[in-house]
Parts: structure tokens; C-alpha cells; sequence
């Protein structure tokens, strides 16, 4: 072992040499990093970090029954200021901030007041890690202008957003519903389940907007996409050095309705214009005509092709963000509460058209077969009624004897009450016929069974949130009543006079307009009652389908000939002069409406509301089967169609009118087509232009005839 | 009180006259030195890996308590074979040796390719890399053929040959970091044995004629290509080379802002900002070095590098006075492997080396590594034992 020790000595003292070396060369590098390079690394090292943004993605349109787009996105600039930034400056720095900030984006042509921007920094609606926005749509000059300075505007910048844009303006606002920055509570919830380190979930963040009404609101889950996220090095003045990851966002799906935003348009057109000559022809001071409503159903399938409600407002405004004041406005009841969608929110006392109720209840329950001996039979009209069980000397007296509109004495059968509206028939229907009868809901209470079998006193179903059910009263209803303090009197307390007057659609019953268009339409068809759809199909953004929702039966009611064949010669009756005058000829026959190539079945009703003048509703379908005119509809009606109108006065007067003008269109199949914002703007341009040229050549002819 | 006979059973008894206790024959700086790496390299996993980075988050325990229990695991397995005489070393040999190239085998065809290698068994919720245990059975092997007075071009032959073998097994992983320790050791073996000076020079020029064809042909996986080019190439260059050049580039360039973030006294413990922010990839084992640099600074990372000096020259020393070649050849192996280690894997992180994945040993997370370094440190110590069994018996 010793021969080759001393070579390989030597060997080991160069390794221990290159050892030396290499370990000489790690503390130089050492120092040179920590003792010279110091300050420049450690001042890239505290300033840089990893922020992770988060790319709000495009929702999802929501289209007409026919593909046309009602609700699209649109990319816009928004300025935001970052609140972890802006609560870090101390005071006078703050109000430089928003000064030249507020100076900077009244002169890119947006004016905005400091305050405004003081109110924006505090609204406690942000949290101390958001950005708040404070200009939305600002021109891309602004970026520019911010972006070079940005150390001048601390936590100050442009993004890129994506708002709801409506190309029709308000039509249809309250069923789309609107979209608005999610509350923290609303994050929370939607985030329940949520990874939010996925980039493959529908998350939600402090900068999301979440539907909140209407489609908006209920289609949320399909509507909203997946954010994407973009992972972002940047310094402490707020520049990005690079990015070093990103994940695009994915848009979400589409809904499609069952809308024909044609009619949409027609409707809303002929309501507004309804109201506005009710309110010119108004004979009584108290007739204001502020509020209606339209909705149209087709009978066969249950969809919605119309929903209109009156006033209305404009979703754009809550594109941009809704200022509080703004919002106070539609809320608020001496406006009239534009932001309330009267279709279903609304809830009206039916009036007469509630008669189409109590007529099947009556024939169904044998009400008029035992009282009258038949529907054929003609009753005694003479205007008014007085039950004849009344027990006298009771504190309700008074409410024994009922009055009608009608003056004189008239013989009428169902069809022909119904045709001019009898009351007195109704009267007896409700008091000497069911209320006589014993209790429950196959005796006294046979009206209230056949409205609820109808879809009344619940909401319809249709995918729609916060639909009211209206009110269908009964003995328990009454209890409830009691019990809440709402009502001075319990069910053992239910009078001969509440059948009376709920057989005339009168007293505690409250409906919505789409539950009076549903009712009518499942009598139309013959008695399927459907779930009304407001949506019919959603599609993915590639335009593949995913859902398709159909037609949602509820039940089968299976009206009998005997139901179906007076009611509806009494329906049939109401827009014709015919055999007697019925309550809306005038309107139909006596209008330019063609009854006789397409028959109208319906309805006029008047309901008193205390202290306002009355509500104005008319309800029908078309086209209806005519066996004296010999028309035979194969397809069935294809449309019906509820007109409600607020402190408006009579059915006939005000509500029937503007059904009128709505189905004549549809009958004569010339319904106009709906003009988007900008085919209306393009138009009108064309008509100045036009008129601009009519002017020079008359000005022109003007001179000719001048110089001769 | 415990005799030596408890500790070294082969050792003969001392006589009742000599004043030597039994931890005569430790090397005492050796064992101070690779606690103290220990320690220093868990805190520091500990602070990689703690997570808690914003308030309410959960402190995580996991990795440095596993870490405590590979040290464990490795510090019995350094006692075990600093027990082991020379002649059961050699004897285990055919059996290790083979044993490892079974292993190694069976990872193509049942490894878990982590990053793009077949490097690992896993199972039972841990990993295991036999090309880390193959670094301790490489040294004993070359050891064994090279301890000769004369060092034959057969011999050589055949030490080159045991060592291919494996190479080109983990090359087919593929894992060149490894590769490159194997080729460290083995190059820094066959130049501390009697093999003839022209020889060695002789090898040295196949050896680099042989790197500068890898390069050229396209043998390497394109990712390593791209991750040695960031070394020598312009910022320019490496953009060239596209997305994941950028990131190795962007890699070393963090990891060196995290080392200067540092200065001389360090950001504290747990409280380095590139550390917390995650912004230095694999932070827990290959960039450890970066960790110790920013939260320990000059003096933390300056004493982990002169505690690894410390070591290595005991080593070194313990090389000179080994018994027999073979001895001497173990320190050697065992030497270069952490000297190769450890400047590479601090050197990468201060952007002297290429971006290669080696562990620091005794201080980046994992088991293999850990208890690898222990069982190497185990063989020197055995060294340094028996020279006092030759001491005794001569």
C-alpha cells in the first residue's frame, strides 16, 4: 500500500485545490450577489410580486324565439381605482388624486364632478381589495393618457370591460331582467362549491356582475361564463412587467325565448299608445292610466310571446353602473314602480273576466242545470240582486242586495250573460247557487276549486323569479287573513255576499296578468294547462344545443262539450253585435277589425280597486272555431292574450282597444317588424335627409315662382 | 459505561491502561458538521414549505417532519455501515450492485415520470429514487476494481464499463443531473487511483471530444438543451428559444434577485418575500440555496457553504490517512459526489451552473437524497474507524 502512496498524496492535494477553487468561487458569487448587487436585487425582489387578475368573461345573449338578439355584450373602457392603493395615500393625496383624475376624464368628454368620485372611493358596496370603477366607456385616448402616467395616478387604471348591451332599447326590460355588480353576500352564495383556484368553474369575484332580475337572474348559472385569470408580475408603481401566465376566459351559453320580439314590440307599442288616449278620453278626473300590462300566450304550447309591463325603464342604465337616485326612481311607488313587472307581479282583481271561471265552475258543478235547468235557459236580468237568504238585522246587512251597470230588465242564457257581461246571472250562480250548497270545495267553494285547477292563487311556473300567486279566497284563506291581522273577520265569518261578489271577479281574488292569459289559453285549447316557458332552448356558445325545454304540461282538464260550447258561443259573443250586442262589438266589429275571417273569444272586465278608478282587463284568443260563420281553425288558436290596465275605467273602453290593435296585425298577418336602436336611428336620419331635400327642391320651386 | 466493544464488535479490547475512549475513533468535526447541515437544511424546507403565507392560513408541519424522519432513518443506516468492515463492503458488492440495476431497470417500465422523468417508484405515500442509492453502490463498486497497486487499462476498462451501466440506464429515465454526479464521481475516482497520469489525460479528451458530440447531435432531450443553453446564451437568444427557455431563464433570474434580496443579515427567517411569494420554483429541494440566501443572508448561506467546507476537508483528511487504496477511494467517491452536489446546486441558484436538478445534500427535501448523503457519510466514517482497527492491530 505504501508504493503508491506519495502519487497518490499529490493526486488528493490538487483535488483538494480544485475543492479550494470551486468553494472560492460560490463566496465570491455569494458576496457579489448579497454585498455589491444588494440594493438593485432586493429592490426588484420587494417589488415584484405575482397578482393574480381575474378576466370577467362575456355572458351569454339571450335571443328571440327567431335568433334575434335582444341581449349582447359590448367591450367598453372603464377607469378604476384600486381602493388597497387609494386608502394608503393620506388625505391632500387623495384629493389631488380624484381631482386630476376627474379633470382627466371630463376633458376625454365624460363630465364628472370630484364628489362623484368621493362617492364612488366610499361606497361601502367595495371591498378594501377591490377596484372600484368610476368611468365606464371612456374613449381610448384616456387610456393612453393614464397609462403614460401612471405614477401620477396611484392605483389608478383602464380596463377592458364587457357590459350588457340591448339593441332594442327597453323593450322587453322586465323580462330580461339586468345584470349589476355582485353584492358581497351574493358572492358568497354564488361561490358556494366553488374552487376559485379552478379556471374551469363559474366563478365570481369583487369586479363580477351577477343577473338580478327577470332572465338575468334565472338563467344566471347558464348565462355567466368561466373567468378566465391572468397571472401578472408587477411592481410596486403598479406596471406589469410581464405577464407569466394566462387562461382566457370561456363566454357562457345563450338562452333563447320563446319571445317574438315583433309582437313584443307591437304590444308594447299599442299598450303605451292605449294608455296615453285613455288618459285624453278620460271622462273622470280620477282615470290616470299609468300602468298596464300585455302578455301573450299561445295556447298550444304554453309559450310566452309577449310580456310587456308599463312603465318601464331602460337596462342600459344598469350596464353603466345605477346611481342610487336613479335607482330610488324606479323603484319608488308615486312612480308607479317601473322596476316591478306588472305580468306577473301585478295583481289585479279579474273583474268580469273572472266569469269565465265562474261559468265552468258552474256547469262543472251542476250549478246551472239545478238553479236555471240549463245553460240554454234565459234568466231574468233586471240590474240588480238581492239575496233572497239574507238575514236580516245583522251588521252585514247591507251587503244583501248588488247592484250592476246594467239598467232595465233582459232576458239572458250563460252564452249571452257572458256576451254582455250579466252580472245579475253571475250573482245568482254565486248566492242561491253555490253558497246554499254544503261545504268544501265540490260544494260552497266549487268556484275557488275550478280557479285553482286553472292556475290561479299559485305562481304559473314560468322561468321567471319573484312571480306573485294572487289570491283565490276561501274559508281558509280568510283564517290566514285573520290570523296574520290582515282581516277583521275569520272563514266561519264567510258571507253569502264574498261568494257573490267572487263570482263576478269582485272582492279579495287578485290575479296576475299571465295567470289570466293562461287560463284563457288552456280553455282555448280545450283544457291542457300549461307551465307557461318564457325560455325555450339554451345553446352553447358554438351554437350546440343543450337544452330544450318544450312544452310543460301541468294538467288535463278535460272539459266536456257541455263547458266548452256555451262558454265559448258567450266568448265568442263578447266582440260581436250578433244576436245581442256584446260588451267590446263596438271595438271589433264596429273597429276594423276582421271578426269574420278571424273570430275573437273573449273577455271584457271592469274591477273596482277602492279609492282609484277602476282596472281595465280584457282577455281573449284567436282564432276560435266558427260554426255560423263557417270557420274551421285546424291548428287550434294560436295566440291569447291578456289586457290589464290600471286606474284606466271600463274593459270595453280602455283594455279592449288595445287588444284589439294588437290582434289585428297578427290576424291580417302583417305584423310590423321590430326595429333595433340603430335601424331606428339609421331611419330617422333617412327622414331628415329626405326632408332635407324635400325643403330645397320647395325652396327651389319657391324662387322660380318668385323670379316669375 | 458503554466499551467499544459495543460499538466496533470486531474492534479488539483496549488495554485497561490506554486512556481512549469508544468515541476515539469518531471523527468528531465530521459528525458536528453534517448535524449541523441537517438542522440548518430542515429549517430551512421548514420555511419553504410552511406555507401561511397570509394570515389564518395553517402553519404545515408535513415537510419538515418527514424530512426529521428521513434524517433519522439515514443517521441509523450511517451508524449500520460505519460498522461494516472492508471485507463484507466488498463482499455485499455483486449483490448491491445488481440490485441497483434491477432497480433501475424495473423504473422504465414501472417509474412514475415526474417532470418528464422515470425516475421514481412511489407507493405507500412515499417516492423512492434508486439512482440516489446507486450513487453510494457506484462509489463502493469503483472503489473495490480501482484499489490496486497498478491500475491495468483492463481494470479501467472494467470500472468504466460498471459505471456505463447505470449511466446509461438513468439516461433512459431520462435525468441528467444524475448523470452528471455518476460521471463526477466516477471521473474523480479513477484520477485519485494509480491509474498512469497519460491515461487519465487520455480520458479527459474522449471525455470532452464526447460532451461536445452529445451537444452537437440531438441526443439530449430538447428541454435540457434549452435549460443549459439559458446558461451561455443572451436574454435575446433564449426568447428565441420560446416559452419554456423564458421560464428557466426567468427561473435562475428570481432565484439570484431572491439570493441579493438576502444581503448580509438576511430577510429572517420565514420572512423572505421571493420565498413567500413562491416565486422560486422548487424552493424545497434544487433552489434551496435560494431560500437560505434570501431569509439567512450572507451569514446564513456564507456558514452553510463553510460548514460543507469544514466537512470536505475532514473528509479530505480522512482520504489521506485512510488504511488501504480501497478506504482511500470511498472518501474520495464520497467527496466528490457532495463536492459536485453542493456547487452545483448553490451554484445554480446564484446562475454559475446550468438549471439542473440536483439536490443539496443533507439539506433539500427528499428521503433518497437524505439518507443517500448518510449512508455515503457512513462509508467515511468506517474509514476513519478502521484506521484505528489497523492503528490497534499493527
Amino acid at each position: 500500500m505504501k508504493t503508491n502512496d506519495d502519487p497518490m498524496k499529490l493526486r488528493l492535494r490538487i483535488f483538494a485545490f480544485v475543492a479550494f477553487i470551486l468553494f472560492g468561487a460560490l463566496f465570491a458569487r455569494l458576496w457579489f450577489l448579497q454585498g455589491i448587487e444588494n440594493e438593485t436585487l432586493s429592490f426588484q425582489a420587494v417589488t415584484n410580486v405575482i397578482e393574480r387578475v381575474y378576466e370577467e368573461p362575456p355572458r351569454g345573449r339571450i335571443l328571440d324565439r327567431n335568433g334575434r338578439v335582444l341581449v349582447d355584450n359590448e367591450i367598453v373602457q372603464v377607469v378604476t381605482i384600486d381602493r388597497a392603493t387609494f386608502t394608503e395615500l393620506d388625505d391632500t393625496a387623495k384629493q389631488d388624486l380624484l381631482a386630476a383624475l376627474a379633470l382627466a376624464i371630463s376633458t376625454s368628454g365624460k363630465p364628472t364632478k370630484v364628489s362623484s368620485l368621493i362617492t364612488r372611493t366610499s361606497d361601502p358596496r367595495y371591498g378594501p381589495f377591490d377596484r372600484i370603477p368610476v368611468a365606464v366607456d371612456v374613449g381610448a385616448q384616456l387610456m393612453v393618457y393614464l397609462g403614460e402616467r401612471s405614477d401620477q395616478f396611484p392605483g389608478v387604471r383602464v380596463e377592458q370591460q364587457t357590459i350588457r348591451s340591448y339593441p332594442y332599447g327597453n323593450l322587453a326590460a322586465h323580462l330580461l331582467g339586468y345584470v349589476g355588480p355582485i353584492t358581497q353576500a351574493e358572492q358568497q352564495q354564488a361561490n358556494a362549491g366553488i374552487d376559485l383556484n379552478s379556471t374551469e368553474q363559474k366563478s365570481y369575484h369583487p369586479n363580477s356582475q351577477i343577473g338580478k332580475t327577470g332572465i338575468e337572474q334565472i338563467f344566471e348559472s347558464e348565462l355567466r361564463g368561466v373567468p378566465g385569470v391572468r397571472w401578472l408580475e408587477v411592481n410596486n408603481v403598479g406596471k406589469i412587467i410581464r405577464e407569466t401566465a394566462r387562461v382566457a376566459p370561456k363566454p357562457g351559453n345563450d338562452v333563447w325565448l320563446t319571445i317574438d320580439i315583433d309582437l313584443q314590440a307591437l304590444a308594447e307599442q299599442e299598450l303605451v299608445l292605449g294608455l296615453e288616449r285613455t288618459r285624453e278620453e278620460a271622462e273622470e278626473a280620477n282615470i290616470l292610466a299609468p300602468a298596464g300590462s300585455v302578455v301573450a300566450i299561445n295556447p298550444q304550447d304554453g309559450d310566452v310571446l309577449a310580456m310587456v309591463s308599463y312603465p318601464s325603464y331602460d337596462p342600459s342604465l344598469f350596464a353603466t353602473g345605477i346611481s342610487s337616485d336613479e335607482f330610488d326612481l324606479l323603484t319608488s311607488e308615486d312612480n308607479y314602480a317601473p322596476i316591478l313587472n306588472r305580468a306577473i307581479q301585478g295583481t289585479y282583481a279579474p273583474g268580469s273576466t273572472w266569469k269565465l271561471v265562474s261559468s265552468i265552475a258552474a256547469i262543472e258543478h251542476g250549478v246551472v242545470d239545478e238553479l236555471f235547468g240549463g245553460t240554454n235557459i234565459f234568466v231574468n236580468d233586471r240590474g240588480s240582486y238581492l239575496y233572497p237568504f239574507c238575514e236580516t238585522g245583522t251588521e252585514l246587512e247591507g251587503t244583501c242586495a248588488f247592484s250592476s251597470p246594467f239598467v232595465g230588465s233582459r232576458f239572458v242564457d250563460l252564452a249571452d250573460a257572458l256576451s254582455v257581461s250579466s252580472d245579475v246571472y253571475f250573482y245568482r250562480i254565486g248566492g242561491e247557487g253555490f253558497f246554499t250548497r254544503e261545504r268544501g270545495p265540490n260544494g260552497d267553494e266549487g268556484i275557488q276549486a275550478t280557479a285553482r285547477r286553472l292556475g290561479f292563487g299559485s305562481p304559473t311556473g314560468l322561468q321567471l323569479p319573484y312571480e306573485r300567486s294572487g289570491a283565490v279566497p276561501d274559508r281558509a284563506y280568510f283564517d290566514r287573513k285573520f290570523e296574520q291581522g290582515v282581516f277583521v273577520r275569520d272563514g266561519n265569518q264567510w258571507f253569502a255576499g264574498d261568494t257573490i261578489l267572487l263570482s263576478i271577479g269582485q272582492g279579495d281574488v287578485l290575479t296576475t296578468p299571465t295567470q289570466l292569459a293562461n287560463a284563457y289559453a288552456t280553455f282555448a285549447n280545450g283544457g291542457r294547462l300549461h307551465q307557461p316557458n318564457v325560455a325555450s332552448q339554451i345553446t352553447s356558445p358554438s351554437g350546440e344545443l343543450l337544452v330544450d325545454f318544450g312544452p310543460r304540461v301541468h294538467s288535463e282538464l278535460n272539459f266536456g262539450p257541455e263547458v266548452l260550447e256555451p262558454i265559448t258561443k258567450g266568448l265568442l259573443g263578447v266582440p260581436r253585435f250578433g244576436g245581442v250586442r256584446g260588451t267590446a262589438a263596438a271595438v271589433f266589429e264596429g273597429g276594423t277589425f276582421p271578426i269574420n275571417a278571424w273570430p275573437v273569444a273573449g273577455k271584457t272586465g271592469t274591477a273596482e280597486v277602492a279609492g282609484k278608478a277602476d282596472t281595465s282587463l280584457f282577455v281573449a284568443w284567436g282564432p276560435q272555431d266558427h260554426q255560423e260563420l263557417g270557420i274551421n281553425v285546424v291548428q287550434g288558436p294560436e295566440i291569447a292574450l291578456a289586457v290589464v290596465m290600471e286606474e284606466a275605467g271600463f274593459g270595453s273602453v280602455a283594455a279592449a282597444p288595445v287588444a284589439a290593435a294588437i290582434l289585428e296585425p297578427i290576424a291580417r298577418n302583417n305584423v310590423p317588424t321590430a326595429l333595433t336602436l340603430r335601424e331606428i336611428e339609421t331611419a330617422q336620419l333617412a327622414r331628415i335627409a329626405q326632408l332635407r331635400e324635400l325643403n330645397t327642391t320647395v325652396a327651389a320651386s319657391d324662387s322660380t315662382t318668385a323670379g316669375q | 459505561m458503554i466499551s467499544v466493544d459495543t460499538f466496533t464488535l470486531k474492534s479488539p479490547p483496549l488495554g485497561e491502561d490506554d486512556d481512549q475512549r469508544w468515541w476515539f475513533v469518531l471523527d468528531p468535526l465530521l459528525i458536528i458538521t453534517t448535524l449541523m447541515i441537517i438542522a440548518l437544511g430542515a429549517v430551512l424546507v421548514f420555511s419553504a414549505t410552511r406555507g401561511a403565507i397570509t394570515a389564518g392560513e395553517a402553519v404545515n408541519f408535513s415537510f419538515l417532519e418527514r424530512q426529521l424522519a428521513f434524517a433519522g432513518v439515514g443517521l441509523i443506516g450511517a451508524v449500520v455501515v460505519a460498522h461494516l468492515q472492508t471485507q463484507t463492503l466488498r463482499l455485499s458488492l455483486p449483490f448491491t450492485y445488481i440490485g441497483v440495476l434491477l432497480l433501475l431497470t424495473g423504473l422504465l417500465f414501472f417509474g412514475e415520470v415526474v417532470r418528464g422523468s422515470r425516475a421514481w417508484y412511489s407507493g405507500f405515500g412515499f417516492s423512492f429514487q434508486p439512482s440516489e442509492i446507486g450513487k453510494v453502490v457506484l462509489i463502493m463498486t469503483l472503489a473495490a476494481v480501482l484499489a490496486a497497486d497498478v491500475v491495468s487499462i483492463k481494470r479501467l476498462g472494467l470500472a468504466l464499463i460498471l459505471a456505463a451501466v447505470p449511466v446509461w440506464l438513468i439516461f433512459e429515465q431520462p435525468d441528467l443531473g444524475t448523470i452528471l454526479v455518476y460521471v463526477v464521481i466516477t471521473a474523480a475516482m479513477i484520477a485519485m487511483s494509480s491509474v498512469r497520469l497519460r491515461v487519465i489525460v487520455g480520458l479527459a479528451i474522449i471525455t470532452i471530444a464526447a460532451v461536445v458530440a452529445i451537444f452537437q447531435s440531438d441526443l439530449l432531450r430538447e428541454f435540457q438543451e434549452q435549460r443549459l443553453a439559458v446558461f451561455v446564451l443572451s436574454d435575446d437568444a433564449i426568447d428565441a428559444l420560446g416559452p419554456q427557455a423564458v421560464r428557466a431563464a426567468y427561473n435562475v433570474e428570481q432565484s439570484q434577485i431572491a439570493i441579493g434580496n438576502g444581503g448580509f443579515f438576511g430577510q429572517g427567517l420565514f420572512q423572505g418575500s421571493q420565498t413567500r411569494s413562491n416565486l422560486v420554483p422548487e424552493q424545497q429541494t434544487d433552489f434551496i440555496f435560494s431560500v437560505a440566501g434570501e431569509e439567512l443572508g450572507f451569514r446564513g448561506a456564507g456558514l452553510l457553504l463553510g460548514l460543507y467546507a469544514l466537512m470536505l476537508l475532514r473528509m479530505w483528511r480522512i482520504a489521506v490517512r485512510a488504511t488501504d487504496a480501497f478506504d482511500s477511494l470511498l472518501t474520495v467517491g464520497v467527496m466528490a459526489m457532495f463536492l459536485f452536489q453542493a456547487f452545483q446546486s448553490a451554484g445554480m441558484t446564484m446562475g454559475m451552473m446550468p438549471v439542473t436538478g440536483i439536490p443539496m445534500p443533507l439539506i433539500s427535501y427528499g428521503g433518497s437524497s437524505m439518507i443517500t448523503s448518510l449512508l455515503a457519510l457512513g462509508l467515511v466514517m468506517g474509514v476513519h474507524r478502521r484506521r484505528f482497527d489497523y492503528v490497534e492491530r499493527g
